[in-house]
C-alpha cells in the first residue's frame, strides 16, 4: 500500500502495509531517533509530532496517517525551539540517555506550544503521559520550565507576555 | 545517521556513545532466534524445506568451537541440542537480508520433538529391568531366579534406584566400598545430580546461645525453644518478585566476521566474559575480537552474563555466513529472558520478650533461579546477609535455597537483591509491633545494635550510623506517631464495631494507613567470588595541566560528581578533567562493570589520588604527565571469614528509613498514595541536587513496580540527608530497601489484613479484602460450631451427670430396701 504523507518538511510516499506500525515504518526509512521501547505507547522513546501533536509512533497504524505531516526529531533538531528546550534541560541539570530523548522533548514542545507560562497542573498533565525512564519527573518539570524561560527570552518576551 | 566501519586495531575496547540497533552496516542480515516450543523434552531435528537465496539456518553443529559455555553455573549451550531445559531455549539462528522475512520464515520452521526427557527414558529403562525380577520370584528354579535378581539388585545399587532423588548422596552403603565401587557411585551421584535435582545452591545459619549443647544434657535446646519461652512470636510468609520496568533497548548485538578478526557491537556490561566466550565458542584467538561496547542501561543478572551467549550466537551466524549480522531481541523477548524475576519466597518466624527485645528469628529463604543462574551463590548469600537487616536477635537460624526449574533464568539486579529480604523482614516486624503492642519505631530502636548500645552478636557486622537521629528525622516530617495511633485505632474501631463482614463499610469512613521501614545499603561486598580482584583507578595530571581519569564506564551523573570532585581538589576547570573508559586488551576489568564500578570506593580512591597528586605538584620539580594509580586491597581475610560466612561484608554502609502513607479510594479499592518521607545518612554528599534527584527517580521507579502494568504516582515526595565527613557511601539502591515495605505495611494498616506479596495487580487488594472477610467467616463459623458442640456436650454431660445421680440414687434405695428387709 502507498500511503503520501509528508515527512520532515518533504513530501513523500511510504510503501508499507497498513496494519505496519508507524515506529517500525520510519526506522526502516532509518530515522533512528525513533526508538522500540514499550511498544504499548507509554514510555514514550518512539514519539514523533504527529500533525503538531507529540504522539507514541509504536501504536499509530501507517494507514491512518494519510496525508498527515510527520516530524521526528532529526528535523525537528535544526528548529530554533529546540534549542530553547535543550538549554532549559541542562540549566536543570537534565542528562539525556539517549533512548527516550524523543518523549522528554516533544512534551517539552508540546506544553512550549500550547501554554505561555504552563502552571504546575498543566506541566504534570503533560509529563504523566508517559514513562519517564531516566529522570524524575520534577526535574522534568523544572527542565520545562527553563525552556520556557530560554524560548521567551529568544523570542524578545517578558514573563507577562508583553514585549 | 551513524555508519560503522571495521577498524584493524584489535588491542582496543572502545566505547560507543550510540546504540546497537541504530547502526547499520553495508550487507547486513538480520538475525532471529529459533526457539524450543516446548519446555521438556529432546529435539530431534530443526529445518526448514525450502529456505529462499541468501537465508540460512545455524544450529549446534555449525558452531566452529566449543558450544558448551562455561559459565561459575555450569556449562550453558550457546544453541541446545537434544535436551531441552525450558520453553524458548535457543535451538538455533535464522538470518537473511529482509528482517520481516526472517520473523515469517521463523514461524515455518519445523521442529521435530519427543517430549519424553531423558529422565523419562531412564525410568523407562529401570523399569525394564525391574519387571524380569518380579517375574522370575514367581519361578521354581530358586537358583535361576536368585542369580537374576542378585544381577538387578547389582543394577539398582549402580544406578542408585532405592535412593532418595532429592538427597544429593543417594543411600548409604552399609558396606565398605572398593576404589572401583568409590568412583563408580561418585559418577552416579554425578549424574543424579544433573539430572534429578532442582536443589542447585543452599546456606545455613545457626547461631545463638541456643545451639550451644547444654553441659548437663549435652544437648543444644534449638531454637524452638526460644520461642515457646518468647512472650510474643510472629510467623509469616512472604513473596517477592518486584521487577523495575525498563524499556531501555532490547538486548542484541551486530557481530562482523572478515575472515581474521571479529568486531563485536554489543552492550555488553563484562567486556573480558564476552571476550572469553567469543574466543571459545569461535575457536579464534581472543586478540582477534575487537569489542566495541555500545551504550547500556540494564544491569540485572541475565543481561550481564547472558550477553556473552548472544552474542557469539550471532558470531556463529557472521562466522558461517560471511556477513554482518544483526540481532535485535524483540520486547517480548528481552522481557520473558531477560528481565523476568521470578519470585522470591521467605518464611520468617521471630520472636520477642515483653521488653520488646527479637530473641529469636527463624528465617526460610526460597529462591526459583530458573534454568541457570551464574550468580546464584552471590545471591542468596546476599538474601541470608540481609534477612536480619540492621537488628540483633539473640538466637538465627537461616535456610536459603535455590532450586533449578524447567522457566528461563531467573534475571536479579545484583545491586537490588537486598531489597526481597527487607521486604520480608521489615512486614515481619511491622506484625510484631500489632502483636505486642510496641510501636513500630520503639521496637526498631530496641533492636538495632548501635541504638540500644548493645554488642552486636549476629554473625554480620554492619556498622548503621546515628540511626536515632534518621529516625527521629523521618517521624518529625511525617508526623508518624500521631497518624500510626490514629489509623491504628481507626482499624481496631472498625473491626470491633464487626464491621469486617460487610464490604459496605468502607463507603463510611477514609481507610487510611501509614508504615514504617529502615533498611541499608551495603557497597563493596566482600563475600563475593566474583569480587576477588582488586578496583582501581588511574589519575593523570597532563602536560597541558588537564586532568584523565582512567577508570571503567560509569553514568554521566557519576561521571559529573567525580569531575567536580576532581576539579575541586586540584582546583582546575571541570572542562580540563576528562574520562577515559578505553582499556588495552591486558588491562581490561575482569568483572562486570556494575560490579567492578563501585561508586563508593572508586569516588574513595579519586579522591585519594587527587590528593596525591597535589601533594606531588607543590614541588615546582616535578616533571609532567604526572599518573597516580591507587588500588583498593579488598583483603577478605581480615574483614570477612568466607569459611565461616561471618564477619564484616560491606566496605561501607548507608542507612536510610522510610514512611509511606496512603489512603484507599473505597470504591474502586485502590490506594492514593499522600506521603512518602525519607530520611538518609550517606556519609558526605557530593553533589545534594544530583544524590536528590537519584532519589527522586529510585522513588518513581520503585512505585512503577509495585502493581504490574500500573504506574503509581506520589506527589508529595520529603527527602532529607544526614550529613557528615565520612567518606561517601553508596546511596542509589536504598529507596529499593525501604519503599516496597513500607508501602505494604501502610496497605497492612489500612486493610486490617496483611499483604504478603509484591507485587500487586490492579484487583490485589479488593481481592485481599474479600478473601480476608470469607475467611474471617468460616473461622467465625467454626468458632459458633465449637461453642454449640461444647454446650451439646455440656447438657450431655449434664444428662449423664443426672442419670449417674438417679442411677445411683435407685441404688441406694435398693440397698436400703434390702437392708430394712
Amino acid at each position: 500500500m502507498k500511503i503520501s504523507v509528508t515527512l520532515n518538511d518533504k513530501k513523500i510516499i511510504l510503501e508499507a502495509e497498513p496494519s505496519e506500525k508507524l515506529m517500525t515504518v520510519l526506522r526502516r526509512e532509518k530515522l533512528y531517533s525513533v526508538k522500540c521501547g514499550c511498544g504499548k505507547g507509554f514510555c514514550g522513546s518512539c514519539t514523533v509530532l504527529l500533525d503538531n501533536r507529540a504522539v507514541p509512533s509504536c501504536i499509530i497504524p501507517i494507514g491512518m496517517i494519510r496525508n498527515c505531516s510527520i516530524i521526528t526529531l532529526e528535523y525537528f533538531q535544526t528548529q530554533p525551539i529546540y534549542s530553547d528546550i535543550i538549554k532549559g534541560f541542562s540549566q536543570a541539570g537534565i542528562q539525556l540517555c539517549g533512548y527516550c530523548n524523543a518523549g522528554k522533548i516533544f512534551t517539552a514542545y508540546e506544553v512550549l506550544s500550547n501554554y505561555y507560562r504552563p502552571d504546575r497542573k498543566q506541566l504534570y498533565d503533560s509529563i504523566n503521559k508517559f514513562d519517564t525512564c531516566c529522570i524524575d519527573r520534577d526535574t522534568l518539570a523544572n527542565g520545562i520550565l527553563y525552556a520556557v524561560a530560554a524560548k521567551h527570552s529568544r523570542e524578545g518576551k517578558h514573563i507577562n507576555g508583553k514585549k | 545517521m551513524p555508519k560503522s566501519k571495521t577498524k584493524t586495531n584489535a588491542t582496543k575496547v572502545a566505547v560507543q556513545g550510540e546504540f546497537y540497533s541504530d547502526l547499520v552496516m553495508d550487507d547486513m542480515l538480520y538475525a532471529a532466534i529459533v526457539r524450543s516450543p516446548i519446555k521438556k523434552g529432546i529435539i530431534k531435528s530443526i529445518s526448514h524445506n525450502d529456505l529462499p537465496d541468501g537465508y540460512f539456518l545455524y544450529t549446534a553443529r555449525d558452531v566452529p568451537g566449543s558450544n558448551l559455555v562455561e559459565t561459575n553455573f555450569g556449562k550453558i549451550p550457546v544453541f541446545s541440542e537434544g535436551n531441552v531445559s525450558y520453553k524458548g531455549e535457543p535451538l538455533g539462528i535464522l538470518v537473511g537480508p529482509d528482517e520481516n522475512k526472517v520473523n515469517e520464515l521463523l514461524s515455518e520452521i519445523e521442529i521435530i520433538y519427543d517430549s519424553n526427557t531423558i529422565e523419562t527414558y531412564l525410568k523407562t529403562f529401570i523399569d525394564d529391568y525391574k519387571r524380569p525380577a518380579l517375574n522370575l520370584t514367581t519361578t521354581e528354579n530358586s537358583e535361576q531366579a536368585h542369580s537374576s535378581s542378585s544381577e538387578i539388585d547389582e543394577i539398582t545399587k549402580a544406578l542408585n534406584l532405592d535412593a532418595d532423588p532429592f538427597s544429593p548422596f543417594g543411600i548409604v552403603q552399609e558396606h565398605e566400598k572398593t576404589e572401583k565401587e568409590k568412583k563408580e557411585t561418585k559418577e552416579n551421584e554425578a549424574i543424579q545430580r544433573e539430572l534429578f535435582l532442582s536443589e542447585v545452591a543452599k546456606r545455613t545459619i545457626q547461631n545463638g546461645p541456643c545451639f550451644e549443647k547444654d553441659n548437663s544434657t549435652g544437648v543444644a535446646p534449638g531454637i524452638d525453644s526460644i520461642f515457646k519461652e518468647s512472650a510474643f512470636v510472629s510467623e509469616g510468609s512472604w513473596t517477592y518478585s518486584l521487577k523495575t520496568p525498563i524499556y531501555s533497548e532490547p538486548n542484541g548485538a551486530i557481530c562482523s566476521f572478515n575472515g581474521d578478526y571479529l568486531t563485536v557491537y554489543t552492550p555488553t556490561q563484562w567486556l573480558s566474559d564476552l571476550r572469553r566466550v567469543l574466543s571459545s565458542v569461535l575457536n579464534i584467538d581472543s586478540e582477534k575480537i575487537i569489542v566495541k561496547k555500545t551504550k547500556s542501561n540494564n544491569r540485572s543478572t541475565n543481561n550481564i552474563w547472558y550477553n556473552s551467549i548472544l552474542a557469539s550466537q550471532v558470531a556463529v551466524a557472521s562466522y558461517r555466513s560471511n556477513h554482518n549480522v544483526k540481532l535485535v531481541y524483540t520486547r517480548n523477548e528481552q522481557q520473558e529472558f531477560m528481565d523476568t524475576m521470578l519470585p522470591i519466597t521467605i518464611v520468617h518466624k521471630s520472636g520477642i520478650n515483653k521488653d520488646g527485645l527479637l530473641l529469636a528469628m527463624q528465617i526460610d529463604i526460597d529462591v526459583e533461579i530458573g534454568s541457570s543462574n551464574s550468580f546464584i551463590q552471590e545471591i542468596l548469600d546476599r538474601l541470608v546477609i540481609a534477612s536480619i537487616g540492621c537488628y540483633n536477635p539473640k538466637n538465627i537460624f537461616i535456610t536459603a535455597t535455590a532450586y533449578r526449574s524447567s522457566k528461563p533464568s531467573s534475571s536479579i539486579d545484583l545491586q537490588l537483591i537486598d531489597s526481597a529480604s527487607f521486604f520480608a523482614l521489615e512486614n515481619q516486624i511491622n506484625n510484631l509491633c500489632i502483636q505486642s503492642g510496641f510501636t513500630p519505631i520503639e521496637l526498631r530502636e530496641k533492636n538495632i545494635a548501635q541504638c540500644s548500645h548493645i554488642k552486636q552478636k549476629t554473625p554480620f557486622l554492619i556498622s548503621i550510623e546515628q540511626p536515632t537521629e534518621i529516625f527521629d528525622a523521618v517521624l518529625k516530617q511525617s508526623d508518624f506517631n500521631r497518624k500510626y495511633a490514629s489509623y491504628h485505632l481507626d482499624s481496631v474501631l472498625r473491626y470491633s464495631r464487626n464491621e469486617k463482614t460487610t464490604l459496605g463499610s468502607l463507603y463510611e469512613a477514609p481507610l487510611r494507613g501509614i508504615g514504617l521501614s529502615c533498611g541499608y545499603e551495603g557497597s563493596g561486598y566482600f563475600g563475593s567470588g566474583i569480587y576477588s580482584n582488586d578496583q582501581a583507578i588511574e589519575v593523570t595530571l597532563e602536560v597541558d595541566k588537564t586532568i584523565t581519569i582512567h577508570c571503567p564506564p560509569a553514568s554521566a551523573s557519576i561521571k559529573s560528581i567525580w569531575q567536580q570532585l576532581a576539579s575541586s581538589i586540584l582546583k582546575i576547570p571541570i572542562a580540563s578533567v576528562r574520562i577515559n573508559s578505553e582499556f588495552h586488551i591486558n588491562e581490561e576489568p575482569l568483572l562486570p562493570e556494575s560490579i567492578y564500578s563501585n561508586i563508593s570506593i572508586m569516588t574513595m580512591l579519586l579522591k585519594k589520588s587527587c590528593e596525591t597528586i597535589l601533594r606531588k605538584t607543590s614541588d615546582s620539580k616535578i616533571k609532567l604527565p604526572l599518573t597516580i594509580k591507587k588500588k583498593f586491597s579488598s583483603n577478605q581475610k581480615q574483614y570477612w571469614d568466607k569459611q565461616n560466612f561471618c564477619g564484616r561484608p560491606f566496605h561501607s554502609t548507608s542507612f536510610a528509613s522510610a514512611i509511606v502513607e496512603i489512603e484507599l479510594d473505597p470504591c474502586t479499592y485502590r490506594e492514593h498514595i499522600r506521603g512518602i518521607w525519607i530520611s538518609i545518612n550517606g556519609g558526605q554528599i557530593l553533589s545534594v541536587s544530583a544524590a536528590e534527584n537519584t532519589i527522586k527517580l529510585c522513588i518513581q521507579k520503585v512505585l512503577a513496580s509495585l502493581v504490574e502494568d500500573e504506574n503509581l504516582i506520589c506527589s508529595n515526595i520529603h527527602i532529607s540527608f544526614r550529613q557528615s565527613k565520612d567518606n561517601p557511601t553508596q546511596i542509589g539502591e536504598l529507596v529499593y530497601q525501604v519503599l516496597p515495605s513500607a508501602y505494604t505495611e501502610a496497605l497492612s494498616q489500612a486493610l486490617c489484613c496483611s499483604t504478603d506479596k509484591l507485587p500487586l495487580k490492579c484487583n490485589s487488594l479488593y481481592e485481599r479484602l474479600r478473601y480476608k472477610i470469607k475467611h474471617d467467616e468460616a473461622l467465625e463459623k467454626a468458632a459458633l460450631v465449637k461453642n454449640e458442640n461444647k454446650t451439646v456436650d455440656k447438657s450431655l454431660e449434664k444428662s449423664i451427670d443426672k442419670e449417674d445421680r438417679d442411677s445411683s440414687l435407685q441404688s441406694k434405695t435398693e440397698k436400703e430396701e434390702e437392708v430394712s428387709k
